[in-house]
């Protein structure tokens, strides 16, 4: 048995009450190697886009066996990962504690405190913040008003123009795709939109870096890092930069919209060469989340990613309904995993000839993966039974297993690949250097200069 | 390692790899091994191998206290061509991610005219072959570094396969 005396932890955050000692995770499974995580430093040591807040989430996963209740998976957002060193440390007990992370942060982003949008919902999107021309950013929370076509809709709603998570402006060609893969049709026709989101810790630390448009990035002489998140004391901590990547579906025909977290948006695409511009209102309802965390034990980010229970099947279904799968169509009309023929025309909906994506599941995670998400995902579903938030699933947390790797600036990351259907939709398996792993895709991440950035795509959309 | 009375398998295998690969077992079956490639190369030794593997994790086994190098000479010199043919597929195993069936190594031996025939096990088996690393080098097609990595030396052969 490996226990804690022979493994490596970071930092060791003493609770008074209870004398129970916690441990944030840090270079795991590293022998003889005990240091002094970033997370003891000083607070003034704390930049200044992510001060110290008197509400880190340190709630511990629950002993087994495990009972998360209702008041636990509402107990906030956490500034790191809580891990109790009192366990075996292997790849099932971090897997675990991050996932358990995972669904915490999920519901605390998720649910509103004071019944408006869910605090992700509310984050700048990428849209407003890399503004043409390297324009100057408006302060974090502003309202930027919709496209002059847009009209109609409740004031402040979102503009969903992404028809894939990682381009901002939709365009017909496939050069225009950079994974050359697709958009994500649903079973109603209508082409999935996609948001990305920056938290205000991520927002202001580009805005005061000047890292919102080209030139300033030239003039950027340092090295990108992003904040991160900690436990300082107690419940004291920063908050990391956190990236919130949502797709959404339009709500239709065989939909259920009391089953979805919903907005009310506007459906908008750019005029492109000979295709006039398009915009409707329309309810919207949430089909994947990535969450993605920045922290001070994990430099290389926690990669969490949720998706609504009704997305994809595993394996072929005998019947049910399903957001991006028709059950008993056949292989010639309804091709599996196929990107949707082109020309892409996210104006033009539904899409023509009645296609719809036909998306089954393929990445095989790890049997500690397995195994924790199947430990957590009906807890949590239990403890938010009556909130939308029930309906959703935990698909996996990717992280660095080795953040301190000398061999490996990837950290190790843990499960090898990870996708949700409805963003890595066509990279999904298990072919290394061609299937979806977050962290070592973000690892090549650079800005529009081309120098490293973080493991953040966001700067090279800068104008 | 395990603290039962009767050896962890796996253990065992792994240390009988570190000596006959020269690579140290913490890096061939991390304290926290997101590859799986130990347990995933004793599993399909033990099915290819058959008897020849589970006698050489046998023979390891009763001789496991003694020196390395004599541990290594008593199986690859002292102890009958088929037991180090076994052992040269585990080791061809780990460098390349391919099995070698022991019979077609011995072939070899006898005629170098024909090359010995291998099967990857796997893509993963393929980016986690050792001799990239000991090369200081990565798989063709494959790699974790940053972009630009050819403009600086190699890492270091310490940090990628172990020792000092």
């Amino acid at each position: 048995m490996r226990k804690l005396g022979s493994i490596i932890v970071l930092a060791a955050v003493v609770v008074a009450l209870g004398a129970v000692f916690y441990f944030s995770t840090g270079t795991h499974g590293q022998k003889g190697n005990f240091a002094v995580s970033s997370s003891m430093q000083p607070l003034a040591a704390a930049p200044p886009v992510n001060p110290v807040v008197n509400d880190c989430n340190i709630t511990l996963p629950p002993d087994a066996p495990a009972i998360v209740t209702p008041a636990i998976a509402r107990s906030g957002l956490p500034c790191a990962v809580a891990f109790d060193g009192t366990h075996q440390v292997n790849l099932d007990t971090l897997q675990q504690a991050f996932d358990f992370n995972s669904w915490l942060s999920f519901v605390a982003l998720s649910i509103s405190s004071n019944g408006t949008a869910p605090g992700w919902e509310g984050w700048q999107d990428l849209s407003s913040l890399m503004l043409p021309d390297g324009a100057t950013p408006p302060p974090f929370g502003t309202s930027v008003p919709p496209p002059a076509i847009c009209t109609g809709g409740p004031a402040g709603a979102p503009v969903l123009q992404m028809f894939s998570k990682t381009t901002v402006t939709p365009t017909l060609s496939v050069a225009g795709q950079p994974l050359n893969t697709g958009p994500l049709i649903d079973q109603n026709g209508n082409y999935v939109r996609y948001q990305i989101l920056v938290n205000k810790p991520m927002y202001d630390y580009i805005v005061t870096n000047g890292l919102y448009s080209k030139a300033g990035q030239q003039r950027f002489t340092g090295t990108v890092q992003f904040p991160e998140g900690a436990i300082v004391s107690g419940t004291q901590g920063t908050v990391g930069a956190i990236v919130a990547k949502a797709a959404w579906k339009v709500l239709g025909p065989g939909d259920n919209p009391a089953t979805y977290e919903t907005v009310t948006g506007y459906v908008y695409t750019p005029a492109t060469a000979g295709v006039p511009a398009s915009c409707a209102t329309h309810q919207l309802g949430l089909v994947g989340l990535h969450i993605v965390h920045k922290t001070a034990n994990e430099p290389q980010w926690n990669w969490a990613t949720f998706e609504h229970v009704d997305n994809v099947p595993n394996i072929t279904p005998a019947g049910g309904h399903f957001n991006f799968y028709k059950p008993g169509c056949a292989a010639a009309a309804c091709p599996v995993n196929a990107p949707p023929p082109q020309p892409w025309n996210p104006s033009v909906q539904p899409f023509p000839n009645d296609f719809h994506s036909q998306i089954v599941r393929t990445t095989k995670y790890p049997a500690e993966a397995v195994r924790s998400a199947a430990l957590w995902n009906p807890q949590f579903q239990a403890a938010l039974q009556g909130s939308v938030l029930a309906n959703y699933e935990l698909i996996t947390t990717q992280w660095p297993t080795d953040p301190t790797s000398k061999t490996d600036p990837n950290g190790a990351p843990f499960p090898l690949f990870a996708a949700n259907s409805t963003m890595e939709t066509y990279v999904q398996g298990n072919v290394p250097q061609a299937s979806s792993s977050c962290m070592s895709c973000h690892g090549n991440a650079t800005g529009a200069s081309g120098k490293e950035s973080d493991f953040s795509f966001v700067l090279e959309k800068a104008q | 390692m395990s603290n039962s009375s009767t050896p962890d398998p796996l253990d065992q295998f792994v240390a009988l790899s570190a000596i006959l690969t020269g690579i140290a077992a913490d890096k061939l079956h991390p304290q926290l091994d997101t590859h799986g490639t130990a347990a995933a190369y004793l599993a399909y030794a033990t099915q290819q191998g058959g008897s020849a593997f589970t006698g050489l994790l046998a023979l390891y086994a009763q001789n496991s206290t003694q020196p390395p190098d004599t541990i290594a000479k008593l199986i690859l010199q002292q102890s009958g061509q088929a037991t180090a043919n076994i052992a040269q597929a585990v080791t061809l195993m780990w460098y390349l991610g391919a099995w070698y069936p022991p019979a077609g190594l011995a072939a070899y031996q006898a005629d170098q005219s024909v090359p010995a025939p291998f099967v990857v096990i796997s893509s993963d088996a393929y980016t986690q072959g050792w001799a990239w690393r000991v090369g200081q080098a990565h798989p063709m097609g494959y790699s974790d570094l940053r972009f630009g990595y050819w403009n600086g030396p190699p890492q270091a052969l310490a940090d990628l396969v172990g020792g000092s």
